[in-house]
């Protein structure tokens, strides 16, 4: 499983979206309303060109943050 | 020799009142009837001679024995009843100039009392009450008047070991944002680090003062491992509960290196902008992979966002840090905003294996640069009420100190300063 970080575009039918991941097997397991952040998980993965619609950017998490 | 003309008033103008007045006087009296334009009063006064007017019985002599003539006026039987020096008159101009020069030297004298009085009245320069570690006197934090208060401000980092003895009286908001690992205790050491620099207070055991926003509402967001790594998903989690608290500043000492001309994440611009739409700042460090001079490396992210603000590190003798990233991708974005002490820096730590007995221990990196200018954005945000977390960063840049012979690549806008 892994983790996905999506930037929301302006305006979109969240009902949509989530019927979308729902189809392509995607759990969407955090909306960050406040900064339009949409954390996904998948076993596959998520490619940006499905999701132009309802999506800026979106990218992998990553384990690479250091002090 | 100057002549000294005297006005005298007789008692009479009787003939032998007027012989005794000559003889005693030594003078010839000529009356004013026998003056004209051919025989001015002027030209007939001398030492011998004397003019009587005889209409105001005023007689003009000159150069008199002043002593003589006091005793005349004592002298009942004597003519004269009194006398005193021709005085000189001035024009009406004259005399307001005259005027309006003395108005002049009394307002200066005035002055010159008020001045005297500052002077002697100044208080001598005073000493700062307690000592500061060099990086607080390098933002010249002993011109600050505010200490943050009322000020929420989130590290977000390895936790913060609150068991410490300067942070264990304080009330203190925090969350975790890693399994397993509590927000309150730190083995790491370096949130406890940072939280003590933007926070903390003064040193228990010398009394120094290290930290620069003590009455700041410290918050802490747990979203680096004991280990000191952390994903973008915990940070982004964090974020998110941060602003939706309402926390005016947010200091990320954490970063993961870039390649020369990595554009930034779209994530982290996003999400800085939002944090700024929402008045809350996020500050943070620019990263430690140079190897100064010869290998400067580009600023890391998430600093590299242009909506985050990216910080630098500087040592104690005004020099970049070698170990501290660069403004190498300007046309993505990525450019260090501002810099701040990053070698050397002195703060609160937890007792560890590396510090084993001190509550205190000395770090170096940007890390330690980014809670430097959290701290002081506390302090502005308490100055400036009514300013947005964006008029801040503005705030922030315009009042730093360039330092001659460095770059704007390599510290932004300069040095911060209170």
């Amino acid at each position: 499983m892994k983790t996905y970080l999506a930037v929301l575009k302006q305006d979109i039918n969240i009902k949509n979206l989530e019927a979308k991941l729902k189809k392509k097997n995607i759990k969407p397991a955090a909306h960050y309303k406040i900064i339009g952040v949409v954390k996904l998980e998948s076993e596959k993965p998520v490619s940006p060109k499905d999701f132009q619609d309802y999506f800026l950017s979106i990218e992998e998490d990553k384990d690479n943050l250091t002090i | 020799m100057e002549k000294e003309r005297y006005i005298v008033i007789l008692e009479d103008q009787q003939k032998n009142s007027l012989k005794k007045v000559e003889n005693e006087l030594e003078v010839t009296i000529t009356s004013s009837e026998f003056l004209s334009s051919e025989n001015r009063s002027y030209e007939v006064i001398d030492n011998e001679n004397g003019v009587l007017y005889k209409n105001l019985g005023i007689l003009v002599v000159e150069n008199m024995d002043e002593e003589q003539l006091k005793s005349a006026v004592k002298n009942e039987s004597n003519p004269i009843v009194y006398f005193e020096k021709e005085r000189e008159f001035f024009s009406a101009d004259e005399l307001s100039i005259i005027n309006e020069l003395k108005k002049q030297s009394a307002e200066i004298a005035g002055k010159i009392t008020e001045l005297e009085k500052y002077i002697i009245n100044k208080p001598l320069p005073q000493k700062p009450l307690v000592e500061m570690e060099w990086g607080l006197k390098a933002l010249g934090l002993g011109n600050s008047l505010y200490t943050g208060k009322g000020v929420d401000i989130c590290i977000l980092d390895t936790g913060l070991e609150l068991s410490h003895p300067d942070f264990s009286g304080r009330e203190i908001e925090g969350k975790s944002f890693i399994s397993g690992e509590d927000w309150n205790r730190d083995p790491n050491g370096h949130g406890t680090h940072c939280a003590g620099v933007a926070a903390g207070n003064i040193r228990l055991d010398n009394g120094k003062r290290y930290g620069i926003a003590k009455d700041a509402n410290l918050k802490i967001a747990k979203v680096l491992s004991d280990a000191g790594k952390g994903t973008t998903s915990s940070v982004i989690d964090a974020i998110d509960w941060a602003i939706t608290k309402k926390f005016r500043i947010l200091s990320l000492s954490l970063a993961s290196a870039v390649k020369l001309n990595d554009a930034p994440s779209l994530l982290f611009e996003t999400v800085g902008a939002r944090a700024l739409e929402n008045n809350c700042l996020i500050v943070a460090a620019a990263g430690n992979d140079s190897s100064r001079p010869s290998v400067p490396k580009p600023v890391s992210s998430p600093a590299n966002a242009v909506s985050i603000m990216s910080v630098g590190a500087i040592d104690g003798q005004m020099k970049v840090a070698k170990f501290s990233n660069a403004g190498l991708n300007p046309t993505t974005g990525g450019c260090v905003n501002i810099c701040a002490p990053g070698v050397d820096i002195i703060s609160s730590y937890p007792k560890n294996s590396k510090n084993k007995s001190s509550d205190y221990y000395a770090m170096s990196g940007t890390s330690m640069a980014a809670p430097h200018v959290s701290g002081l954005t506390a302090l502005f945000m308490e100055q400036f009420p009514e300013k947005s977390a964006k008029e801040i960063w503005e705030i922030i840049e315009t009042k730093a100190k360039p330092i001659e012979g460095l770059k704007y690549r390599d510290i932004g806008s300069g040095l911060i300063q209170a």
